[in-house]
């Protein structure tokens, strides 16, 4: 049920490109980083483009970025947050898939 | 030169016209060939047909040297056949032309037309009234010999069945429609007869509903080699057919209604099920031992684990040890529930509780010791680890004469009551067998223990309420390892246990405290003794004794903290009630990974 604001939706890569324009929540593991774009691999194992936010700096492995998604498939982070250095992205991506599924229970 | 049969020669053959060179190595061809079954074990099966030279047709029979020839499809339907080597014998009283070396003739790899519009040559068949007619519309006329329907070979055409090309016509039954494979009934077909044998009959049930709706039924297990069906008779036909069928007996049965099975009162493996009609035939057959008695599909105990909650299995085991018969008044329902326990062990090392119920719990006599016994239709059940019960649906025969029994039961002689089994049955830290229930579940579950039994579980809950912050929480405790008793302080300030008669100047601290836990379904008060009670709060005992005010922080934290519980419930007596007491055997923390797994495949379960 929504009330008020939507939720924003969490997303693998291939999910990106229904919210082109749209803010969405996207784990990864970094890959690389240089302070101002990093790479990062989805739950479903795509790389994908994070475009950092000005003096944002990803300390651990998993980091959650909240963030709009740009016609070439990068993100621009809004907003970011550290999900440790040990995360379970194979059950991660099934939940991801179910939360798609079952729109209306999240 | 085309291929026709020798036109004359069925007659010149029937009226012995010996000198005819007609009769010479004559062009036949095979109109409609059916199998007589062989009588007795060491006989083969004969092949009856019409021989027809394009006028006329007359019946005959291959020799069984010949069957090859039929069996592989060599001679089919139209085929032409030069017959070199024949007889004419009577049998019954016809003439019937016993064909004993042929050649096959070839139509360039094709098949024949059927040639001509013969008739028969025998007058006497011929002037009888197509009786085969009246025998498809009238299945009920009385059949005195059902291999013998000689009428009903020109009723074969009109059987759409019959229309799919088969050498080897199917069995004819009485009512002239041919035998099916029980597996191969459906409610889109009734032009149908099936062989098989009464593997169970029910007693007569009656039912009287409140508005008027009563009568009677019975049912009863067909089973033949291919599978097994359930058959259910209704008030008229239970009076027409309850007392002549016998269990155990095989019967061709045709024109019942085929229906839709209700699983939900019969464990018969079928997808249908028959309903007896006004119409139905029901005939005794010749006793056939190709058609089973009883279809099991045994599952081993070990692979229990691998079976779901609630599927009916087929067991066969060693009965180890008969339990007692208990009557008690069951905590749910206030009625008395009659029960007993057997333990099964088979050779796949495994040993697994079963549950008889009702009067089969009273009556159950294993005889002498450990017999194999048999079950068809067991429940599977979680409660406990796995275990078995045997509700209304299921059957058992003791000792059966089986290869499965016979190897069990050398099994069990040599090597079977030596070996220590691992039980499916779980208690005390049985350590994988405790199942994953919910608070509705295990307090369900526990409701219908018996004084003596325990279950054994694991819940995945949340702590909703702590124990109360004053001094019961716990308890002063004799240090001796494996002791516990509560110690009590003497004159001289020290601890003095009883039991081991020893006095300490400190005793050790230990938790005990109910904890009322929950999860989505329910909440209950659960028992934490020392080590959970560490688990759930991060502190010993000691730690919270000495520094009194530290207890409610460390209380509130603990509150709404979720935890593994692995707990045993057990009903215990306090004066004149018997309540279910829940202790936790350990509480560990939720990996989170793990669960999510787990709710990943329960949603597979549903077929999400």
């Amino acid at each position: 049920m929504n009330h008020g604001l939507p939720t924003t939706p969490r997303v693998n890569s291939s999910m990106l490109g229904n919210y082109v324009g749209q803010p969405v929540r996207f784990v990864g593991k970094i890959v690389e980083q240089n302070g101002t774009h990093a790479s990062m691999q989805a739950c479903d194992h795509g790389q994908v483009q994070i475009n950092m936010s000005p003096g944002s700096q990803y300390t651990s492995q998993y980091v959650e970025v909240i963030g709009e998604v740009q016609q070439d498939g990068s993100i621009n982070e809004l907003s970011a947050c550290s999900f440790g250095d040990s995360f379970d992205m194979e059950t991660y991506n099934q939940l991801v898939i179910k939360m798609q599924q079952f729109s209306t229970v999240f | 030169m085309t291929l026709h049969p020798s036109a004359g020669a069925i007659k010149a053959i029937f009226n012995d016209e010996v000198g005819n060179p007609v009769t010479n190595a004559p062009i036949l061809q095979v109109l409609n060939t059916k199998m007589l079954p062989a009588t007795s074990g060491a006989a083969a099966n004969r092949y009856r047909t019409m021989f027809s030279d394009g006028v006329h047709v007359m019946q005959g029979i291959f020799a069984t040297t010949l069957n090859p020839l039929i069996d592989s499809g060599a001679i089919t339907k139209n085929s032409l056949v030069r017959v070199n080597r024949y007889t004419v014998k009577p049998i019954a009283g016809k003439k019937i032309l016993l064909v004993v070396e042929v050649d096959v003739l070839d139509n360039v790899g094709g098949t024949f037309e059927k040639f001509g519009d013969p008739v028969h040559i025998d007058p006497e068949v011929h002037n009888q009234p197509n009786q085969s007619r009246a025998g498809q519309q009238n299945p009920y006329q009385q059949q005195q010999n059902p291999f013998q329907q000689q009428q009903n070979t020109y009723q074969q055409n009109q059987n759409p069945y019959q229309q799919n090309q088969q050498q080897n016509q199917p069995q004819i039954a009485p009512g002239g429609n041919p035998v099916f494979p029980i597996t191969a009934l459906n409610p889109y077909q009734n032009k149908w007869t099936i062989m098989a044998r009464v593997t169970q009959k029910s007693d007569i049930r009656t039912w009287s509903k409140p508005n008027g709706n009563e009568g009677k039924l019975f049912s009863m297990t067909l089973t033949d080699e291919s599978g097994e069906i359930k058959v259910t008779g209704f008030n008229q036909q239970v009076d027409d057919y309850y007392h002549m069928v016998e269990e155990g007996k095989v019967y061709f049965l045709s024109n019942a209604k085929v229906d839709f099975a209700k699983k939900q009162f019969s464990n018969v493996k079928n997808d249908y099920e028959l309903i007896l009609q006004r119409e139905s035939q029901l005939i005794l057959a010749p006793d056939n031992a190709h058609v089973p008695s009883v279809r099991y599909n045994f599952v081993n105990l070990a692979n229990l684990s691998n079976i779901n909650e609630k599927e009916t299995v087929d067991i066969i085991a060693i009965i180890k040890e008969v339990g007692d018969y208990t009557n008690n008044i069951s905590q749910k329902t206030n009625k008395p529930l009659q029960k007993r326990d057997l333990t099964l062990v088979d050779a796949s090392g495994m040993s697994t509780r079963c549950t008889l119920w009702g009067a089969t719990a009273e009556t159950f006599n294993a005889g002498s010791a450990n017999p194999v016994i048999a079950f068809k239709g067991v429940s599977v059940s979680n409660y406990g680890g796995k275990s078995l019960n045997a509700f209304g649906g299921s059957t058992f025969k003791l000792n059966p004469e089986i290869n499965e029994a016979f190897e069990l039961r050398a099994w069990f002689d040599q090597q079977g009551h030596n070996t220590n089994f691992q039980s499916h049955t779980s208690d005390f830290k049985a350590g994988g067998n405790a199942p994953r229930l919910t608070c509705e579940e295990f307090k369900a579950q526990a409701a219908n223990l018996n004084p003596t039994d325990q279950l054994t579980f694991e819940v995945k809950a949340t702590i909703v309420m702590m124990a109360k912050t004053d001094s019961t929480y716990q308890y002063a405790a004799c240090p001796t390892k494996g002791c516990n008793k509560k110690v009590m302080e003497d004159t001289n300030s020290q601890w003095r246990c009883e039991r081991c008669n020893q006095s300490f100047p400190e005793p050790e601290y230990r938790y005990v405290m109910g904890v009322n836990v929950g999860d989505h379904t329910s909440t209950a008060w659960i028992q934490a003794f020392n080590e959970a009670g560490q688990a759930i709060t991060g502190k010993t005992a000691y730690e919270l004794v000495s520094r009194p005010g530290e207890v409610k922080p460390t209380f509130d934290r603990a509150t709404f903290k979720s935890h593994i519980f692995r707990c045993r419930a057990k009903q215990e007596t306090y004066g004149d009630e018997a309540k279910i007491r829940y202790t936790i055997i350990d509480a560990s923390p939720v990996n989170w990974v793990d669960e999510s797994k787990l709710l990943l495949n329960k949603l597979k379960e549903f077929g999400v």
